[in-house]
């Protein structure tokens, strides 16, 4: 086993950010078929509404949205689902929720706070849906916790701030080798450390191309067929140089057309990484 | 040209990150303004070679000239910063209520710690330049979302915040919403303090109290941009990419707008891998490495083009746009891919 597996199975809870389609979704199902192989209880929770399909039933699987997730917080507290119904199905209410900013972020992380609370996974996996989104989702409940300065809500937001910045918790940036997506995760990298002093581990430099040299020929196609290679080459190394500043252990993994279908080879190369 | 580029007036390019919203918007506009069209182009964040090409590497924020040869382009970044300042210092009554909103803690989370202003910012610069009628057409290059409808339902969401429903019904005001609780109001209240702890419930009235007045200027511009959204003056178009993942979520984009009466006037598909130049097998072994990075090639062809039959179903007029060895990173780049645009 590598070092990448054997820190991810120290760790309770691991968030997998990046821009969007840099592969968040299947590195998820991947990373988490590797700990699943070394007999790790693993879950995956997904943020996106628009996830396109849950992993497969080995796998537990939560979506996680603000009003279901709200629901289940606030039945807690005030126990009884017909008090609940009265006050919050209602539209002032539900208006309310939606649109405070950073409590739907602070509602899902307090799930997240709770599933890792019960013990029932070893490691959660969590597929975030975008860079953007990323940082509001760990900003927020600062926000929150500093909004609402007394009452639950309070101390949920700062049991969550704790968690998200434990060592049990480890945020890996995922890349692809392309000028903007490099830009981005310095940019997240920055955005991320500005929150706190979050837990970032490991860089993911996934999609990258194959290795091969070839040959030298003075036949056409395979004049062409080189050409187009050494020029993504290029741009590949060119894009990926800026990533050093990102100062973090990172990995290297290849593109893998169709990646859906080939979770199990992704899943091989994080175990040995 | 095609009709959509001829007859409507601003162009919504929406999309998620990374899939070249940035470019194709700046590709648009330059087409567009050397199609005779004096045109305005609001990118957000673009990457550095496109900023330099569009001569935004200086100026920020102002509007900019862009250099073209035939026709009249300028260029203008989308900032978001500070941006709910700007709007309410618009909208107040008087210094004396922007300074009580100003100085509320609510509203200080609200516009600086938390996300979710961006889009909203991103749609009430739209409103600021549709009366600027020195531009025939305007680009707007939109902020990555999650989703696309996170960007048109932005306005709402904010105006839905500053509800005046939901005022009078902490103020105990109104006997609609008394009348959906009854005696449960009270009960009601004293649970969201439970929740929500005391301190914030004052806060949140007072700041209720404080933009009381405001709702109606929040009403308008949502009225106005959704009108605007609606009708044919404005097109939004999609750019994806082709792999599996995109494509659904296309689909979904497309109901979720319909939902909304707004129509998907096009999908830019972009960076979708051409078909390799093919080898022999006698070719294949003579060179074994060409032949395998050819196999990478023609399965990412295949894939992508799999995908694209999948978008061609949802009867959206559809670009294909190759990809390109190098990104435009000048004028003359971003006008042939423009042109292949608008084709």
């Amino acid at each position: 086993m590598g070092p990448y597996l054997s820190d991810t199975l120290k760790r309770r809870l691991v968030f997998l950010t990046g821009k969007g389609g840099v592969g968040k979704t299947t590195l998820s199902l991947a990373l988490a078929t590797a700990a699943l192989r070394q007999g790790a209880k693993v879950a995956i929770v997904s943020l996106n509404p628009f996830a396109s399909e849950p992993p497969p039933p080995c796998i537990p699987f939560y979506s996680l949205e603000p009003e279901g997730c709200f629901r289940e917080y606030a039945l807690k507290i005030l126990r009884f689902e017909r008090l609940y119904t009265s006050i919050f199905d209602n539209k002032v209410l539900r208006t309310f929720i939606r649109a405070a900013p950073g409590l739907s972020d602070t509602v899902i992380g307090g799930k997240i706070w709770e599933l890792v609370d019960s013990r029932v996974h070893d490691l959660l996996i969590v597929d975030l849906p975008s860079s953007g989104h990323a940082v509001s989702f760990f900003r927020s409940p600062r926000g929150v916790s500093h909004m609402f300065k007394h009452g639950f809500v309070h101390e949920k937001a700062e049991r969550i701030n704790t968690l998200f910045t434990s060592p049990e918790a480890r945020i890996d940036l995922v890349v692809t080798p392309t000028e903007f997506s490099v830009t981005e995760a310095l940019e997240l990298r920055t955005s991320l450390l500005g929150i706190a002093a979050l837990p970032l581990g490991f860089c993911l430099r996934n999609q990258l191309l194959p290795d091969i040299s070839i040959e030298e020929s003075s036949l056409q196609t395979v004049t062409l067929l080189k050409r187009s290679y050494d020029t993504r080459r290029h741009q590949e190394e060119g894009a990926l140089a800026g990533l050093a500043a990102v100062g973090l252990p990172s990995l290297a993994l290849p593109v893998i057309p169709n990646g859906l279908n080939r979770i199990g080879d992704l899943a091989e190369r994080l175990s040995v990484a | 040209m095609n009709p959509v580029f001829q007859y409507s007036r601003i162009f919504l390019v929406g999309g998620p990150g990374g899939v070249g919203k940035t470019t194709l918007s700046a590709a648009l506009a330059v087409a567009l303004a050397e199609g005779g069209h004096p045109t305005l182009v609001l990118t957000v964040d673009p990457a550095k070679r496109l900023a330099q090409a569009l001569g935004l590497k200086t100026i920020e924020n102002s509007l900019t000239p862009v250099p073209l040869a035939n026709g009249k382009l300028w260029a203008s970044q989308l900032h978001t910063d500070r941006f709910l300042d700007e709007l309410i210092h618009r909208i107040a009554k008087d210094p004396d209520q922007e300074q009580r909103i100003f100085s509320n803690p609510i509203y200080q989370t609200l516009s600086r710690e938390l996300g979710g202003t961006q889009e909203y910012a991103a749609m009430e610069r739209i409103l600021e330049f549709v009366d600027q009628s020195q531009y025939t057409k305007i680009v707007v290059d939109t902020p990555p979302t999650q989703n696309a409808l996170d960007l048109i339902t932005a306005p709402r969401r904010m105006f839905d915040f500053m509800d005046t429903s939901v005022l009078n019904w902490f103020s105990g005001k109104t006997s609609f919403v008394a009348g959906l609780f009854g005696r449960s109001t009270h009960l009601a209240l004293k649970a969201l303090q439970r929740i929500f702890g005391s301190h914030f419930f004052d806060a949140f009235e007072r700041f209720l109290k404080d933009i009381d007045g405001l709702q109606a200027g929040f009403q308008r511009r949502n009225f106005e941009l959704m009108r605007l959204l609606r009708s044919d003056a404005c097109a939004f178009l999609l750019t994806t990419i082709a792999t599996e993942e995109r494509v659904k979520e296309c689909s979904l984009v497309q109901t979720a707008l319909t939902d909304e009466s707004i129509a998907l006037r096009m999908i830019l598909l972009n960076q979708f891998e051409p078909e390799p130049p093919s080898l022999t097998d006698e070719e294949s072994r003579q060179w074994p490495r060409a032949a395998q990075w050819w196999a990478h090639l023609a399965e990412l062809h295949a894939s992508q083009a799999r995908a694209r039959d999948l978008l061609l179903k949802l009867k959206t007029p559809l670009v294909t746009l190759s990809r390109l060895d190098e990104p435009p990173s000048s004028l003359t780049d971003l006008s042939s891919l423009g042109a292949q645009l608008i084709e």
